[in-house]
């Protein structure tokens, strides 16, 4: 056999392999797609008479440390503090952890919130930093600033675990703003099934475009510019139509680091956030539910698709690219260090689906795909491109692309409904057209370069270059 | 093989097609009905609130005799958002017109329909009608089988009233989501003295949690007839009920309890420990301040900020215990006077009896 019939028959043999993944990759999304589609309406009729103002007031519902790790965040910490201080919530303390900022983020919590050095001895039950400083605000009783050399944002969270008082923590990035009924809509699933659930996260959304006053979104509206339009399409996606479903299945493997509660217990229990990962939120959540069949405890990780928490998108390729490298490499390395769960029957439907399904299609998809152009243009190289074949296959993998973003709009508008205008809703299913063309494929090829760059131990913080919230214009009415 | 695939594109682009259809129309519907419905609103509110002044002696007449069907949703929609803001004569008169319009009786059909969420809608709505003769349908919704209704029902129960709601309510407290435990205890609680009776009575049938839900519950109303049923629950054998029996007496704020909860000061279980400080803070036991003082060097970092607390609302004697903590070997004790002690030069508490 000549070498170009080899090489055609391993292409050939690709092309098949590559119908197969077409279609499990497929059919899996639509079933988180109709699952999710349940559970959303389910949700939202749950949520129509919410009574929380009362759930608000009542003694019995568990108070909160929310952490709050910084890192070179002047632009946007003094803002994310304040809407944490006017959140609806009993009773709740807010840890703000400076992990060794070099810019003014310290001095602007110091102005901001009268901060002075107090003592506050805690027990270092996870290893953790060295403190350099604690200051208490005389304004607000409930805050307290960790001063800390850097250690990363796992060592940050650890230390303020390690400072927490309450049963529950809520992780919260400090350029995130979180509405007022997030905390209360959150904690729900807490206090239905208190012994069961370990964790739970809520929804994030994209604040570019929103106008931000006092700590607060007053004016819903999507950017201007086409970048983190396709985010906010991406995270509807992914949110809506993928954890929705994973978590119904209880087999979330993901709760955002900008917004999830834990139960503080658990979390010491496994000894806290781990420093050599480069997502830090994924390894715990993977770890939690490691440890929790493995001790054959009953548990449950939870997804509420309410809670908004609102978060700066990039606004540039460059730091896209950054973000999306080390979100992978991160998924990569979490997969790795928890691979003996891959098709193990003993940890349930995470080892069985969501492990599998993380592995083949969200580690290894980008990777297919990219290898799948470069095969295209072999085959039309050798002469065995069947032209027809090949853009009718095209033209249903971008259709179902567009289904599947159009389904998550749909969701979006059947249930919450946060972009109220025409204008915003044109863009949404403008955007969910235009992503197929050309920002999937970036974001397949950023994905591949993380993989690469994971292989030869490559490791980079992907910096956030921050432009701080949008402030409302004067006489702009809350939404 | 291409014709299948052709056959695959035409379907994905028709069903891409008809959700972008559905998105576009379902919002544009939307927007149309809920503009027509604000447009009604702004023309039956003024004579719906004519008849809850009492300008207009009946509803029908206030509406001008036969209401239209399309107007039927707006009406209640009216009504019940008024009856759920309104006390007194405006209250029982909105009640009264959802009554003779026939929107109770809808809502009690509705009631034992097949779907959950409209009978979670249907006991909702039959509580902000205030229906007294809902009261029995809405006990039995208390056992349907989907907790979100049992809630909507136990709110009813709750708004509607009177003694018949009680006892349903106190059973419901056993409920296996401790979500609606805790709804069902704030509307127990909202209740007033009137359920400590029952909640007596009931207490050794219930469950653990729906038992510690009931000691919260005498605690938030200051039901000081239960006191001397709450006194030995601090001998329970189970240290979570030991502990809400403090929790109680202290939000109670008998002094008689003191002697009590000094002893639960030693208890073994810290819980107790901490909710014993605490009931002693509240109570502004000044017999209690060598046991806080003590209690400053327990193990348990609440116990310990409670002690203290205790001690800054005991007074200038309690100040003076915080600062005689101040050179204690123990570091921790310290620590926690010197925060308070900053605390009391900040926000001195207030004054009170029990205050020296």
């Amino acid at each position: 056999m000549s070498g170009s019939a080899i090489v055609t028959e391993v292409i050939v043999a690709f092309n098949v392999f590559v119908l197969f993944y077409f279609v499990a990759l497929n059919s899996t999304y639509l079933v988180l797609f109709v699952i999710s589609l349940v559970e959303v309406l389910k949700f939202v009729r749950r949520t129509f008479f919410s009574d929380y103002r009362q759930i608000m007031q009542s003694d019995m519902t568990w108070p909160i440390s929310v952490l709050i790790p910084a890192h070179d965040e002047e632009k946007s910490i003094v803002e994310t503090v304040r809407s944490m201080l006017m959140i609806n919530y009993g009773e709740l303390e807010i840890i703000v952890i400076n992990d060794g900022s070099k810019d003014k983020t310290l001095p602007r919590l110091i102005d901001a919130y009268e901060l002075r050095l107090m003592d506050r001895p805690y027990k270092r039950v996870i290893p953790a930093s060295e403190i350099r400083a604690i200051y208490g605000s005389l304004a607000h009783p409930n805050l307290i600033v960790v001063d800390k050399d850097k250690g990363g944002k796992a060592d940050a969270l650890n230390v303020g675990i390690n400072l927490a008082r309450y049963p529950l923590f809520c992780s919260i990035d400090a350029d995130s703003i979180i509405e007022d009924n997030a905390l209360l809509r959150v904690v729900k699933p807490f206090l239905e099934k208190p012994v069961e659930t370990v964790a739970a996260g809520g929804i994030v959304r994209i604040v570019n475009g929103c106008e931000v006053k006092d700590g607060r979104v007053t004016r819903i509206a999507l950017s201007d510019r086409a970048l983190p339009i396709l985010q906010v399409v991406e995270y509807l996606r992914a949110f809506l139509t993928g954890r929705v479903g994973w978590s119904n299945i209880q087999s979330l493997l993901i709760i955002s680091g900008a917004f999830g509660i834990y139960k503080k217990e658990e979390v010491i229990e496994v000894g806290g956030y781990t420093h050599d990962t480069d997502t830090e939120d994924l390894e715990l959540v993977v770890r939690l539910h490691e440890h929790m069949r493995r001790k054959r405890r009953p548990y449950r990780v939870v997804f509420v698709p309410d809670p908004v928490c609102w978060t700066e998108a990039p606004e540039t390729l460059a730091v896209l690219s950054r973000q999306r490298n080390r979100w992978h490499r991160g998924l990569l390395q979490t997969l790795w260090r928890h691979k003996r769960m891959l098709f193990n029957p003993r940890y349930g439907a995470v080892g069985l689906f969501a492990f599998p399904y993380f592995v083949a299609f969200e580690l290894l998809g980008p990777f297919i795909e990219t290898l799948g152009y470069l095969v295209v243009i072999a085959s039309y190289l050798l002469g065995i491109l069947d032209v027809h074949f090949f853009l009718m296959f095209l033209a249903v993998a971008i259709l179902y692309g567009m289904f599947l973003s159009i389904a998550a709009v749909l969701l979006e508008e059947l249930s919450f409904r946060r972009y109220p205008g025409w204008i915003d809703l044109t863009k949404l299913l403008a955007y969910s057209v235009i992503e197929n063309f050309g920002y999937r494929q970036i974001l397949s090829a950023m994905k591949v370069k993380a993989f690469w760059d994971a292989i030869r131990r490559r490791r980079a913080w992907g910096q956030m270059q921050r432009k701080g919230f949008q402030p409302a214009k004067e006489g702009t009415l809350s939404s | 093989m291409q014709s299948v695939l052709i056959a695959t594109v035409i379907s994905i682009a028709a069903l891409f097609l008809g959700l972008t259809l559905l998105i576009v129309f379902g919002k544009g519907w939307r927007e149309v009905r809920d503009g027509s419905r604000r447009a009604r609103r702004r023309a039956l509110e003024p004579l719906v609130l004519r008849y809850a002044h009492g300008i207009d002696a009946s509803i029908f007449s206030a509406l001008g005799g036969v209401i239209a069907r399309r107007d039927r949703v707006v009406v209640e929609e009216i009504l019940l958002d008024h009856a759920s803001r309104v006390r007194g004569v405006e209250h029982e008169r909105l009640c009264r017109a959802l009554d003779e319009l026939g929107f109770v009786d809808r809502f009690l059909v509705r009631l034992k329909g097949p779907g959950w969420w409209r009978r979670a809608e249907a006991a909702e709505k039959l509580g902000l009608a205030g229906a007294k003769r809902a009261t029995a349908p809405l006990a039995q919704a208390l056992a349907d089988e989907v907790p979100e209704v049992r809630l909507r029902a136990a709110k009813a129960l709750g708004l509607v009233g009177g003694r018949a709601a009680v006892l349903p309510l106190v059973n419901a407290l056993a409920e296996p989501n401790r979500w609606s435990t805790i709804r069902i205890a704030d509307i127990l609680t909202g209740m007033g003295s009137g359920v400590v009776t029952e909640l007596m009575d009931a207490y050794p049938k219930l469950n653990d949690h729906a038992k510690l839900a009931a000691l919260d519950i005498f605690g938030r109303i200051h039901a000081l007839a239960a006191v001397p049923w709450l006194l030995p629950r601090l001998d329970d054998p189970a240290g979570n009920v030991r502990a809400r029996a403090a929790h109680a007496l202290g939000a109670i704020g008998v002094v008689d309890a003191a002697p009590a909860l000094r002893k639960a000061l030693d208890d073994p279980e810290w819980p107790v420990r901490a909710m014993a400080a605490k009931a002693l803070g509240r109570i502004r036991d000044t017999g209690a301040i060598p046991a806080l003082s003590a209690a400053l060097r327990d193990r348990e970092w609440w116990v310990r900020a409670n002690a203290a607390e205790a001690l800054r609302l005991a007074g200038r004697r309690g100040w003076m215990a915080l600062e005689g903590m101040l050179d204690d070997d123990d570091p921790y004790a310290r620590h926690q006077a010197r925060q308070m002690l900053d605390l009391v030069r900040l926000r001195p508490p207030e004054k009170s009896a029990g205050a020296a």
